[in-house]
């Protein structure tokens, strides 16, 4: 791989022990993956937040970094913590973890990361434009970011985007590169699933197709989904395949610009049985303890939706702290206090020790959560449409 | 017998091959603390990492996976190299991160050219089997 001599540099040692462990990380990768050079990119945001998932060694590598002298040079936003880090002696979350999970917040803080504990950067300040090259780890926003906003990102781990966060670069490759971008199969949905406006039959299609396609850009047809329903479709299709980017003819922006980019030639049909398959598959339980709403990270849309309904079942709404800021003193707030919709900041079901609070089960509307509830958060699962769940 | 291949980090080490044919998850599948191998039904299950050549395709799972290399090292339980039929990001991460000598892409398949047990040293693209 080419690099400039600012980089060599870089790579040497001149600019402390956190860069040039950062760039050793992005050429190694680069040297992998055939890139020939580093280029800059616009923006980070690093996974791997929750002590659920990193443990210790993410805690010792992080402070490991900030003792190195690690500043991060473009914005950088976080995926969620553990624990809503303001109300989790409330909410019962377990001492110990919660302690250290605060040292990790800190950690990135000090590292001059933006805390927004949020799985939807795009919706707490980091919207990347068309075109732009970013370094993004979650693989829910990484399909966001490439898909409804068109920028450029591989599917990063927590380690490699905090080192494009330090350095401000990329290895050139992948999905940076626009002959890598091109839809390779061609969904045609049965439309009559989506009547209703909902987020949730976009989710098990998003699921299917990462399960069939996992490897794959699929064109979806025939759809023309609302921002919320975008990021329930894209959130799928990472969980259960390694999706990154996707097309939809006439409605995203890549194959707006250039429509070859959606020609495929072959063609598969997702109908009825297809999305009954997918919920008979994740729904564990038809009992459960809790509704949780919100994975990725709820937006006002979702939030509407929620602050009308009856019944007295506990629901937690996941969001990014920053929304609830933005809310607060609104009708919207105080009618979702009004329903008894408790508002869960800087965390969500999947990343909390849901088990340890004393959680056996959870009822939720994203594949998402189904997949990774089970074996993270520790509780079983009921997977329904929002609209079901509140009956 | 000597094979070469590509290097992904570089150093020189020794040691006993520990193999899978199987991809490794390290998040899960291996505890940072003892570097015992604890995925159920793994082909490793109850072996231990620590000091070994670790001979494998590939890593699965989580991208976090690194960070357990790079406990392990921390808590001197991690694998003195690591040999990979073709690198991802996991591991090659992890090795980069904890400063593990790894090596990948050889002429045939490391997983089948060396034997559980064997004697193994890493010396640059180099890696010297005692059969």
């Amino acid at each position: 791989m080419y690099l400039g001599e600012k980089q060599e540099k870089m790579l040497s040692g001149d600019r402390g022990g956190a860069v040039k462990k950062s760039m050793e990380i992005l050429v190694g990768l680069g040297d992998i993956f055939g890139a020939e050079r580093l280029i800059p990119i616009g923006s980070a945001h690093v996974s791997g937040i929750s002590m659920r998932t990193s443990g210790e060694a993410g805690l010792n590598f992080i402070e490991e970094m900030v003792d190195r002298g690690g500043r991060v040079s473009v914005p950088t936003t976080i995926n969620p913590a553990g624990i809503d880090l303001e109300n989790w002696r409330d909410m019962g979350a377990p001492k110990g973890m919660s302690e250290k999970q605060i040292r990790m917040v800190n950690a990135y803080k000090e590292l001059g990361a933006e805390p927004t504990c949020s799985c939807v950067p795009y919706l707490t300040g980091n919207k990347p434009s068309f075109g732009e090259h970013i370094s993004w780890s979650e693989s829910s926003a990484i399909v966001y970011g490439n898909s409804v906003l068109g920028a450029r990102t591989n599917r990063e781990g927590a380690p490699s985007a905090l080192a494009s966060a330090i350095t401000g670069l990329t290895p050139e490759y992948g999905y940076h590169l626009k002959e890598n971008r091109r839809g390779d199969i061609e969904v045609i949905p049965d439309t009559d699933l989506f009547g209703d406006g909902g987020t949730f039959p976009f989710s098990v299609l998003g699921y299917w197709i990462g399960e069939q396609f996992p490897e794959s850009v699929p064109v979806v047809r025939n759809v023309n989904p609302t921002p919320p329903q975008h990021k329930a479709l894209g959130a799928g299709m990472a969980a259960s395949g390694a999706v990154a980017l996707y097309h939809i003819p006439g409605v995203t922006p890549e194959v707006k610009k250039d429509p070859k980019v959606g020609e495929t030639g072959e063609e598969i049909f997702f109908g009825v049985e297809e999305h009954e398959q997918v919920v008979d598959r994740l729904d564990q339980t038809s009992d459960y303890d809790l509704i949780c709403v919100g994975c990725p990270h709820a937006s006002v849309d979702e939030l509407r939706s929620l602050s009308k309904r009856t019944g007295d079942r506990e629901i937690w709404a996941c969001i990014p702290r920053r929304l609830r800021d933005k809310l607060e003193g609104t009708e919207v707030f105080s009618n979702l206090r009004k329903s008894k919709v408790k508002l869960v900041c800087d965390t969500c079901m999947v990343v909390a020790p849901l088990s340890e609070m004393g959680y056996d089960s959870i009822a939720v509307n994203s594949t998402k959560a189904a997949h990774y509830a089970p074996s993270l958060a520790g509780v079983k699962v009921h997977l329904a449409s929002l609209e079901e769940m509140m009956e | 017998m000597i094979i070469r291949g590509e290097v992904v980090v570089e150093g020189e080490a020794e040691g006993v091959a520990l193999v899978s044919e199987e991809p490794i998850s390290f998040l899960g599948g291996i505890d940072p603390e003892t570097g015992e191998v604890v995925e159920k039904g793994h082909q490793l299950e109850g072996e231990s990492v620590g000091d070994k050549v670790l001979v494998f395709p590939h890593g699965k799972g989580s991208t976090v996976g690194s960070y357990v290399l790079y406990q392990l090292a921390r808590n001197g339980k991690a694998p003195v190299a690591i040999i990979n039929r073709s690198a991802e990001p996991i591991v090659a991460v992890g090795a980069i991160i904890a400063e593990i000598p790894m090596l990948h892409r050889f002429e045939m398949d490391p997983t089948e050219l060396i034997g559980n047990g064997e004697v193994v040293k890493i010396s640059g693209e180099n890696v010297i089997v005692e059969k």
